[in-house]
């Protein structure tokens, strides 16, 4: 959550200071999975316009990999997209819209601008048409209260404007239906959730 | 000039004989390797580079093969997609095309993506199913990608510019075959090819991978000591049998001060044949490495 801290230090924004907010933690299990990794846990929607982040996010091409594997963002932001590897990568993805950004080789990177998103989440496959082995997921959401589950399954949102929400969650192969939640600036709310197919 | 190797006549015509070269409808000109190794000119050493190893250790005698040799008028041989990429792609990219990775890219999955049929079903398969179009973008920048890096080289792979656009067709359908797309057993080809000419690929496709065209000649003692004699040096240094045997079986030689027998650190190339092998020589001799 670094980048919700540091969107919501540097612009300022009115409905979320850094010490008003409450926190949302818990743990995410996916069923039969060795890893809980990669589970999105999200605040489906906070009243509110939530401007993108001003330093685009980034996904990187490393060892025929996308990494991360999962990059959840705000809606409006700019991904950065890496080639580290000696090879062409290309990135393209068949949702939504759909684009694809060409290939470009090490080193450098390409810039793609999630501005709309009729009904958060909207989920993009990102894809390379070169290597087919390679795969990763965008996930653009309506707000920055959003945390991605490390492989123990635990996850935490801070900094979430004290009210009432729906909590949802999000991962590449599970789902599990969202949950509510009452945010408070007194103490943590704890809300787990088990994913199955 | 007619040569006799282990009962195999390999004749070369005047057509493939240095000067004579002239490009023909359907055939290449033959030119003479030259230049250092692929391994040199990355700066790589055999023991630290996957890169033309997909030959074995000595196997033991009865499990060297020979494989049938095709069909051919004299002075040609008919090769088949299997056999180009044979000669050319599988010393570093393996008889599976999988390659050594991250040193050696797979082609398996960039032939897969090429094939419109193949990206629809994917993307079906994902759920994700995509219109025609889209598809095709994807597939004719893959294609073109490939075609580009089999003619340029990329990071580690050198360039194969000398392979025809006759030879890419019948080597193309075989890459097609190799990543198990449906169809593809219908639509192999061959090429009928002078000898001398199998010869440049498979010098070209193989042996320069690790073999520099020119170089100082290094006695057999030197063979432990790291030095890959370069390819100039083997007409001289070796006789036709020798080095036919050298190259599909390995051949012990005194190697060092000391006398002992050592078959040297080269690979076998027992997927070679000795017809291939062969002209390997023939191709050496007949066309000195530069």
């Amino acid at each position: 959550m670094k980048l919700v801290v540091a969107l919501l230090s540097s612009v300022g924004l009115a409905i979320a200071s850094a010490d008003g907010g409450g926190r949302i933690e818990g743990t995410v299990k996916a069923t039969g999975l060795p890893s809980s990794a990669d589970a999105v846990v999200y605040v489906q929607q906070v009243p509110g316009k939530f401007p993108a982040p001003a330093k685009p996010a980034e996904m990187d091409q490393r060892s025929m990999q996308f990494i991360p594997h999962v990059l959840p963002i705000v809606v409006g932001t700019t991904v950065r997209f890496l080639n580290s590897d000696p090879t062409q990568h290309n990135v393209f993805s068949p949702d939504h819209e759909k684009y694809n950004l060409g290939t470009w080789p090490q080193g450098q990177t390409k810039d793609h601008v999630f501005g709309t998103c009729a009904k958060a989440p909207c989920t993009y496959v990102q894809l390379c048409r070169i290597h087919p082995e390679m795969e990763a997921y965008i996930v653009v959401l309506q707000n920055p209260f959003f945390a991605v589950t490390t492989s123990d399954g635990k996850y935490k949102i801070d900094n979430v404007p004290p009210g009432a929400y729906s909590l949802g969650v999000w991962h590449p192969k599970q789902k599990a239906q969202p949950k509510p939640v009452t945010v408070d600036a007194s103490k943590p709310a704890a809300v787990d959730f088990v994913l199955a197919k | 000039m007619v040569l006799v190797v282990s009962g195999v006549l390999v004749v070369l015509s005047a057509s493939t004989m240095p000067g004579a070269a002239q490009k023909r409808e359907g055939a290449a000109e033959v030119t003479p390797v030259t230049g250092p190794s692929t391994i040199r000119h990355l700066g790589k050493t055999i023991e630290t580079s996957s890169m033309g190893w997909a030959g074995q250790w000595s196997p033991p005698p009865g499990l060297v093969t020979s494989p049938a040799p095709p069909p051919a008028a004299q002075g040609t041989l008919a090769l088949a997609g299997a056999d180009l990429y044979r000669i050319s792609c599988r010393a570093c990219h393996k008889p599976d095309g999988a390659g050594a990775p991250p040193e050696i890219n797979s082609i398996i999955g960039p032939i897969q993506a090429a094939s419109v049929q193949w990206m629809t079903d994917r993307m079906k398969a994902m759920g994700r199913p995509a219109d025609r179009a889209f598809i095709q973008q994807l597939t004719s920048g893959t294609e073109a990608d490939l075609q580009k890096r089999l003619r340029q080289g990329g990071h580690n792979m050198p360039s194969f510019d000398h392979l025809s656009d006759a030879e890419i067709t019948v080597l193309r359908p075989y890459l097609d075959q190799m990543a198990g797309l449906p169809g593809a057993a219908g639509r192999q080809r061959h090429i009928t090819e002078p000898t001398a000419r199998v010869g440049e690929l498979i010098v070209k496709g193989t042996c320069h991978v690790c073999h520099d065209a020119t170089g100082p000649e290094s006695p057999p003692t030197t063979a432990l000591s790291g030095v890959i004699p370069p390819l100039s040096s083997m007409p001289h240094q070796k006789t036709f049998a020798d080095f036919v045997r050298k190259v599909r079986e390995g051949t012990p030689i005194p190697a060092g001060t000391s006398g002992v027998w050592s078959r040297g650190r080269m690979p076998v190339f027992n997927y070679l044949s000795e017809q291939e092998a062969a002209a390997a020589y023939s191709y050496l001799s007949l066309y000195p490495p530069r």
